[in-house]
C-alpha cells in the first residue's frame, strides 16, 4: 500500500537489508506513517508515504544507502526529530527515509576545546553530557525533549535565544562530516577552536536542511558555562513591548540571552496551564547571562531598569527558581496549551527592528482577513526581543481535514508576505518546504535558481529531500 | 471508552513527539518510534480511522506498553494534555476486539491471543490471573488469628501471595514462547502438559515466597499493633482484576467487577485496607467507574498507619537505621499521588532512604506487566533500573508486589536486596 507500482519493494528491501540488516530496514506501513507524519494539523497523502524507513548506525551506511538510491533513482528523504513547522520533515514523494537516531554518541575533548555528536543525539543528552564538563550547548529549541543536533545545525534555528546575544548554533560547528547526495563522505572544517576563515564548505552544510548532504558527525566548540538572572514584566499593552525591543537595539542596550513575550490571549491561556494567577495583561519573560557572576546580576540591573524605564506596571528579578519554572512554562509551552483548545497555524515573522510595531499590527489585522476560516482566535508570542513574532491563528479541532489544510497554508503564505513587505525572513524553522513560494517572492528567480543549480551539481539525480527545494506539499 | 471518543482523544495528539524519551519501551527498543507513546497514540488513530489493518507492528506496538504513565508527565509537562497511557488501554479493547473478531494466526497476534485468553479464564473461573487456586492464597496468615469477617478487611487481593508462582510462570513463558507464537498451543497448561508439567505443582521462588508472606505478615501486624481491628476474607478474597484492566479487557472487567464488588457487599463490608498500589487503584478509582453508588471507602496500609504514626513508633522493636535507596512504583506515584506516606513510615521504622535521580512522579518503571506476554523485555527494564538503584545503595525499598518481583532477582545477582516496606515493619515488629 502506498508505494509506486514502478519499484520493486520487495527487492528494495532485501537490497537495503543486506547493506544494513533486516532489523533497520522497516516495511510495515504503520511505522512507515509514523515516520513521516509532522506537527503539521493536516493528515498525509499517500505522495507523502516513505517506501521504507531505514535506520543506518554510521557514516558509511548512509553512504551505502544513498550509492544504492542512485543506482535506482529513489528519492531518500532524511529529517531529525521530525518536529519541523514548516513541513521540512514530511517527505514530498515516496521516498527511503533515514532515521538517524542510531548515531547519537556524543563523545567530549575538553583537551581540544570540543565535542562530537552524531546527528541523531538528543539535545538534552547532549546538555546534560557538556553539563559534566562546566559547558552549554548554545541551542535552545522548544522542542529540546525530543530534538537532535544533527536537525538543529541542518535548520541552524536560533529559536528561543536573541540572535544578538550568542549567535546561532553553527556559529559553534567547527566541522561536519557529510554523506554527500551521490555516497562520497567528505570532511569540512578543523579540529582548532578557530573557525577556518574564508572558503570553506561547512557553511553550505549549516542550515541545509538535508539538501546538500546528509551530516553524519557534528564538531562543536566547547561554550564555558555561564551564569544566568531571570527577569518578568507586566504590561498594559503589546505596544510598550515592541516599543521596547526597538529602543533596545536603537539605543545599544546589552541584548538578553533570551528575550520572550505573550500577548494578553496567550498569557491568559499559558499562565492558567500552569497554575499562576491571570496576569493583568501582556508578559515579558527575560534571561540575562554571563561568564562571569557578577557580570550577569549587573546586567539584570542595568536591564530591569531599561524595562522599568517604559510605561510597564511591574517588573522584578525572580529569584525563586519554582516561580520562574512555571513563568518560563508559561511562554515555552504555550503553543502546545493553545493546541488543546483547537488547531493552531502558525507563522514566524522577523521583521526589520523599526518595522516591527508595523509586522506586529499587521499580522494581528491578518485574523479578519482569512478566507480558509473566517475570524479564527489570535494569539501571539514568540522571541520578541530576536524580534521574533509567532502570530497564531486558531480554529475548532472540528473543521475538515481540507479545511485545516488550506487554512495553514493560507496563514503561512499571508504572515510570508508580512515578512518580505518589512524586511525579515525567519530565524528558526528552516527556508524550504512550505516556504518555497516565500523565498521566490523575497529573493527572485536569480536566487531561487542559483540554489537549485548548486543542488544539481551536488545532488544530479535530486535524490535527497526532493520536493522540499520544490515546494512540493 | 468507546471508540467515538478514543479516536477523537487520539486525534488530540499534536505529533510533537515530546513524550518519547520518557517511555521504557522506547528507550529500549533503540528508539524505534513506533515502540513508544507516539507510536502507540498514532498507531492507534490510524487503526481506528482504517488507514492501516491489524498485524503484528500493531499488536507490538500496543502490547509492549507498560502503562507506567510516564509518558503522560512528559505529555502534560510539554503543554499536551493527553492521557496516553490510558488511551492505549483503551485500544487495547480495540485490538483484542479484533483479534477475537478476526482469525489471525501471525506470531504476535497469536502470542497476544493466547496471553490475554489465558488471563481471563484464570480470573473468571479460578478468581486470580495465575490459575492456581486452593488454599495456598491465605497461608502467610498462619498464626496472626485474623477473624474472618468485620466491616473493615485488609484486602491482599492476593497479589504478593502470587509472584513467587508468576515469576516461575514468567520463565515458563520466556521459554516456550516462540511455540506459542506458532500458535500450536492455545494455553501455557497445555505445553505444559505436553512437557509432562503441572503448573500447580511448580514450586514457587523461595525468595519471593519468604518475602512476599513477611511483607503481608509485617502489614497485619504492624495494623494490630497500632490498635486497627479489621477482618479478611480468607479463601473468599477475590482477585481486583488489575489484569483485565491494564490489558483493557474492559468487557470482562464490567463483568468481574461487580462480582467482586457483590461479594464484598454479601459480607458487609464498608472499609478496604489495600496492601498494594494495583489493588489500590483499581478498587479506589477505577470501581466506582463501573458500580453505581459506589460506597466502600479505601484506604492503603501506608496511609492508615501513617495516622498513627506516634503509636507505630512505639511498637518498634528494632531500627535498621541503614541506608535505602527507594524505587517508587509507579501506579503509587503517578496514578495515586501518594508520595508522602511511604516515607513517613519508612522514617518511623529508622530507614534513611535516598531518593534516587528518577524518583517520585518521574520514577521509572520495573518492567512490569508486560511479563505475561513479553518477559525478556520485562527483565530488561528491570535490569536497567536495578543498575540505576544500585549506584545508590545496596538495599532497595519498594511497596509493590510487582516491582518486588521484577527488581529481585537482578539485585541479587549483584548483590543486593529489594525490600517491601512491609517486610521491613515485619523485622522492626518482631523482637
Amino acid at each position: 500500500m502506498f508505494i509506486p507500482n514502478s519499484l520493486d519493494i520487495d527487492e528494495i528491501f532485501e537490497d537495503l537489508s543486506k547493506i544494513i540488516g533486516k532489523e533497520n530496514v522497516i516495511s510495515d506501513l504503520s511505522t512507515r506513517i509514523i515516520y513521516a507524519q509532522d506537527p503539521m494539523p493536516y493528515e498525509l497523502e499517500e505522495h507523502n508515504i516513505p517506501i521504507l524507513v531505514v535506520r543506518p548506525a554510521c557514516a558509511e551506511e548512509v553512504s551505502k544507502i544513498l550509492k544504492y538510491a542512485n543506482e535506482k533513482n529513489i528519492p531518500v528523504h532524511v529529517r531529525g526529530a521530525g518536529t519541523s513547522l514548516v513541513g521540512v520533515a514530511r517527505p514530498k514523494t515516496n521516498a527511503i527515509l533515514i532515521d538517524l537516531k542510531r548515531m547519537s554518541n556524543i563523545k567530549v575533548y575538553p583537551d581540544r576545546g570540543y565535542f562530537e555528536a552524531g546527528p541523531g543525539a538528543r539535545l538534552w543528552k547532549v546538555r546534560e553530557e557538556l553539563a559534566k564538563y562546566n559547558s552549554i550547548l548554545p541551542a535552545f529549541p522548544g522542542s529540546e525533549r525530543v530534538a537532535t543536533l544533527g536537525g538543529v545545525i541542518s535548520s541552524n534555528t536560533s529559536a528561543h535565544a536573541v540572535d544578538a546575544a550568542l549567535g546561532k548554533p553553527g556559529d559553534f560547528v567547527l566541522g561536519l562530516e557529510i554523506v554527500l547526495p551521490t555516497g562520497e563522505i567528505i570532511e569540512t572544517g578543523t579540529e582548532s577552536t578557530r573557525r577556518p576563515a574564508g572558503i570553506e564548505l561547512t557553511k553550505l552544510f549549516i542550515g541545509g536542511e538535508g539538501l546538500f548532504g546528509i551530516i553524519t558527525k557534528i564538531r562543536m566548540r566547547l561554550v564555558p558555562g555561564i551564569y544566568v538572572k531571570n527577569l518578568v514584566a507586566y504590561y498594559k499593552d503589546v505596544d510598550t513591548i515592541l516599543s521596547t525591543v526597538v529602543d533596545m537595539y536603537r539605543n545599544m542596550v546589552p541584548p538578553p540571552l533570551f528575550f520572550e513575550f505573550v500577548d494578553e490571549n496567550a498569557a491568559k491561556v499559558g499562565f492558567e496551564a500552569v497554575g499562576l494567577d491571570e496576569p493583568p495583561g501582556p508578559v515579558v519573560m527575560i534571561t540575562m547571562h554571563d561568564w562571569v557572576e557578577e557580570g550577569v546580576n549587573e546586567k539584570a540591573k542595568i536591564f530591569l531598569n531599561f524595562l522599568k524605564s517604559k510605561d510597564i506596571i511591574k517588573a522584578k528579578i525572580v529569584e525563586d527558581e519554582d516561580e520562574w519554572r512555571k513563568i518560563w512554562r508559561s511562554r515555552s509551552e504555550v503553543g502546545n496549551f493553545l493546541n488543546r483548545k483547537g488547531v493552531v497555524a502558525g507563522s514566524e515573522i522577523s521583521p526589520r527592528i523599526d518595522k516591527l510595531k508595523d509586522a506586529y499590527y499587521e499580522a494581528k489585522d491578518l485574523k479578519n482577513k482569512l478566507e480558509a476560516y473566517k475570524t479564527p482566535q489570535f494569539f501571539s508570542f514568540g522571541h520578541i526581543g530576536a524580534p521574533t513574532i509567532h502570530a497564531n491563528y486558531l480554529i475548532p479541532f472540528e473543521v475538515s481535514n481540507d479545511v485545516r489544510k488550506k487554512f495553514v497554508i493560507e496563514v503561512r503564505m499571508k504572515t510570508e508576505e508580512i515578512n518580505i513587505k518589512y524586511g525579515g525572513c525567519g530565524g528558526e524553522w528552516g527556508l524550504t518546504a512550505q516556504r518555497i513560494d516565500f523565498i521566490k517572492k523575497k529573493y527572485g528567480k536569480v536566487y531561487y535558481e542559483t540554489l537549485k543549480k548548486i543542488k544539481a551539481v551536488l545532488d544530479p539525480n535530486n535524490i535527497l529531500n526532493r520536493g522540499n527545494l520544490e515546494g512540493w506539499w | 471508552m468507546d471508540k467515538e471518543k478514543l479516536y477523537t482523544e487520539l486525534s488530540r495528539c499534536r505529533k510533537c513527539r515530546f513524550c518519547i524519551d520518557s517511555c521504557p519501551t522506547f528507550r529500549l527498543f533503540g528508539n524505534l518510534e513506533n515502540i513508544g507513546p507516539y507510536g502507540r497514540v498514532q498507531i492507534l488513530r490510524h487503526l481506528l480511522k482504517g488507514t492501516i489493518d491489524i498485524n503484528d507492528t500493531v499488536v507490538y506496538s500496543i502490547y509492549t506498553c507498560l502503562t507506567c504513565a510516564e509518558c503522560n508527565i512528559a505529555c502534560k509537562e510539554s503543554g499536551g494534555a493527553l492521557e496516553i497511557s490510558e488511551l492505549v488501554r483503551g485500544g487495547r479493547n480495540v485490538v483484542f476486539n479484533k483479534l477475537k473478531k478476526e482469525d489471525i494466526n501471525t506470531p504476535e497476534a497469536n502470542l497476544i491471543s493466547y496471553a490475554l485468553f489465558t488471563i481471563v479464564e484464570n480470573v473468571l473461573k479460578k478468581n486470580d490471573p495465575v490459575g492456581l487456586g486452593g488454599k495456598y492464597w491465605t497461608k502467610w496468615t498462619n498464626g496472626l488469628n485474623i477473624q474472618g469477617k468485620g466491616t473493615r478487611i485488609l484486602y491482599t487481593s492476593r497479589m504478593y501471595q502470587m509472584i513467587p508462582y508468576l515469576e516461575r510462570i514468567t520463565l515458563l513463558m520466556k521459554n516456550y514462547k516462540n511455540m506459542i507464537k506458532k500458535g500450536k498451543y492455545k494455553s501455557l497448561i497445555k505445553i505444559g502438559a505436553s512437557l509432562g508439567i503441572k503448573l500447580t505443582s511448580l514450586k514457587p521462588n523461595k525468595v519471593l515466597k519468604n518475602k512476599s508472606t513477611k511483607t503481608l505478615r509485617g502489614i497485619a501486624l504492624a495494623l494490630k499493633k497500632v490498635g486497627i481491628e479489621y477482618g479478611y476474607l480468607y479463601d473468599k478474597e477475590p482477585y481486583v482484576g488489575t489484569l483485565l484492566y491494564d490489558l483493557g479487557l474492559d468487557e470482562y472487567l464490567k463483568r468481574y467487577i461487580p462480582r467482586v464488588y457483590n461479594l464484598f457487599k454479601e459480607h458487609n463490608i464498608k472499609q478496604i485496607i489495600s496492601v498494594d498500589p494495583h489493588t489500590h487503584h483499581l478498587i479506589k478509582i477505577i470501581y466506582p467507574e463501573y458500580v453505581e453508588n459506589y460506597d466502600i471507602e479505601v484506604i492503603n496500609y501506608l496511609e492508615l498507619l501513617d495516622q498513627y504514626s506516634d503509636k507505630l513508633k512505639e511498637e518498634i522493636k528494632r531500627r535498621t537505621g541503614k541506608e535505602y535507596v527507594i524505587h517508587e512504583p509507579c501506579t503509587m506515584s503517578r496514578k495515586l499521588n501518594i508520595f508522602r506516606e511511604p516515607r513517613s513510615i519508612a522514617k518511623v521504622i529508622g530507614l534513611n532512604i535516598i531518593e534516587p535521580k528518577y524518583s517520585g512522579k518521574y520514577t521509572r518503571c520495573c518492567g512490569g506487566p508486560i511479563e505475561f506476554a513479553y518477559p525478556e523485555y520485562t527483565h530488561k527494564i528491570a535490569m536497567d533500573r536495578v543498575f540505576e538503584l544500585l549506584t545508590y545503595s545496596q538495599n532497595i525499598l519498594t511497596y509493590c508486589p510487582i516491582c518486588l518481583m521484577n527488581l529481585e532477582k537482578y539485585a541479587r545477582e549483584r548483590r543486593g536486596e529489594v525490600f517491601d516496606i512491609g517486610e521491613l515493619l515485619y523485622n522492626s515488629l518482631i523482637p
